[in-house]
Parts: C-alpha cells; structure tokens; sequence
C-alpha cells in the first residue's frame, strides 16, 4: 500500500502500533504496518508530534475505521465481524445461529426499524453490548428511562422477528 | 435483562449482519463516530450517530470497535 516510509519518534511509533493492533480485527492483522505508516502519516500531516495517548487512539482508530470501509466497498466478502470473545463463544448460541447468523442479522435489521425512535436507539446499544448506564449516558436520559426503553424495545424487536418467522 | 448472556444470540446476528453489509454515502466520519462515543458531541447529534447504527452494520461494526478503543484509551490515560 504505502511505498515509502515515514517515521515519528520512535516511543510515538511505538505506540501507535500497539494501538493500530488493538483496534484492527483480525482479518485486518496483514494491513497493521501500513496502517501504522498512514496514522503516522496524519499526525505529521498535522503539524503536531507531543500527542497525548488519546489523541493517538483516535488517529488510529479513524485510519482503521476508513480502511474498513475501503475493503467493504470493494466489496471483499466473508470479513469476521468484531465481536466481544465472550460473545464468539457464548453457550446461548445455537448451532442454527451460528451458520445463519449473517442471513438472521440482516433481518435483525430490518426489524429494529420498525420500533419506535427511543426503543429502537435504546435496543441499538443494547445489541452493541453497551450496560444500561452506557446507554442512558449516551442517550441523555436517567437509568431508569433507558431500562425500560431496553425492557419495552426487546419486546417489541420479539415480536417483529416472529413475525418474520424467527424465534428470538 | 438479569442475565447478561441471554440475549448473546441477538447480539450475535445483529454483529454479523456485517459480514454482508456495504458502507453508505451518508455514514458518518471515523470522528464523528468517535465523539459519539466518548461524549464529545451533543445529545442529538448523538441520537442521529445511533439511529444511523441501527440501520448500517458497517458502522455498527466501527463503532464496536470505537467500544475496545474507549476501554483502552480509559486504560492508558
């Protein structure tokens, strides 16, 4: 990808990489060098070099996030999703939902459209893992509200996936 | 909602919704997507980041892995 190579200090290398690493999902693991060379590309770019630890977290994690969508638009197929690794070996999944579980996610979507704006946004996080004092942060409303948005917007996205002809 | 495994199979779709998925011209920026996430944006353009999730698994995606991010960023600082 990158024909030459640019170079910070060798600390904000360091570290960018480890960072770049941490982001990245597996199926990117053969791009994380050059990754790297365009994160450090933008901090030079930027006219800064005395980054704190965040600010290099959000450069890598944009150059990740646009190198993904470069491969989804060239329409490169078969990419494992991200997920939590309690997740990808949960007991609760079912052999079905294992080898269905893209053509279920797809109807999955389709159906959260159809809930009401708060549920739906409350449910979003919810399927992202997000605790509910995550999601009433994000949302900006109290504890409370964002449960039973949870609570209420599961039940309906239930009884929108039956309807589809999935048991939840 | 006690037991925090119960819905794993929901989440498990919803994550490999992905796989099939392709990003669109109205997607937000890495950065938007980010401020989202750590609090940086206001309260509606964060409901629109959300509603956009709840309709792209590509950002959806993203923003799992602004999630492992945030964690580490926390970590680091």
């Amino acid at each position: 990808m990158t024909a030459y190579t640019v170079s910070l200090d060798v600390e904000t290398m360091v570290k960018l990489k480890r960072f770049v690493g941490r982001i990245s999902p597996g199926w990117l693991a053969d791009q994380r060098e050059d990754l790297t060379q365009m994160a450090a590309i933008k901090i030079l770019r930027s006219g800064r070099t005395d980054l704190p630890n965040g600010l290099l977290y959000r450069i890598a994690y944009s150059v990740v996030i646009d190198e993904i969508r470069r491969w989804r638009r060239r329409n490169e197929v078969g990419m494992s999703p991200s997920m939590p690794d309690r997740l990808a070996n949960s007991d609760e999944l079912t052999p079905e939902t294992r080898t269905r579980g893209a053509e279920i996610g797809a109807i999955l979507v389709s159906s959260l459209a159809e809930l009401n704006d708060d549920r739906r946004r409350a449910v979003t996080l919810y399927l992202q893992s997000h605790s509910i004092p995550e999601i009433s942060r994000i949302l900006g409303c109290n504890r409370k509200r964002a449960s039973n948005l949870v609570y209420r917007g599961l039940e309906d996205l239930r009884s929108e996936l039956l309807m589809r002809g999935l048991t939840p | 909602m006690t037991d925090p495994t119960q819905d794993d199979p929901l989440r498990f779709a919803f994550a490999k919704a992905f796989e099939d998925a392709r990003p669109g011209e109205d997607c937000p920026g890495a950065d938007q997507l980010w401020g989202a996430l750590h609090g940086v944006s206001s309260v509606p353009e964060r409901l629109l980041i959300v509603d956009h999730l709840s309709l792209c698994p590509v950002c959806a995606e993203a923003w799992r892995l602004g999630q492992k991010a945030h964690a580490l960023t926390e970590a680091a600082v």
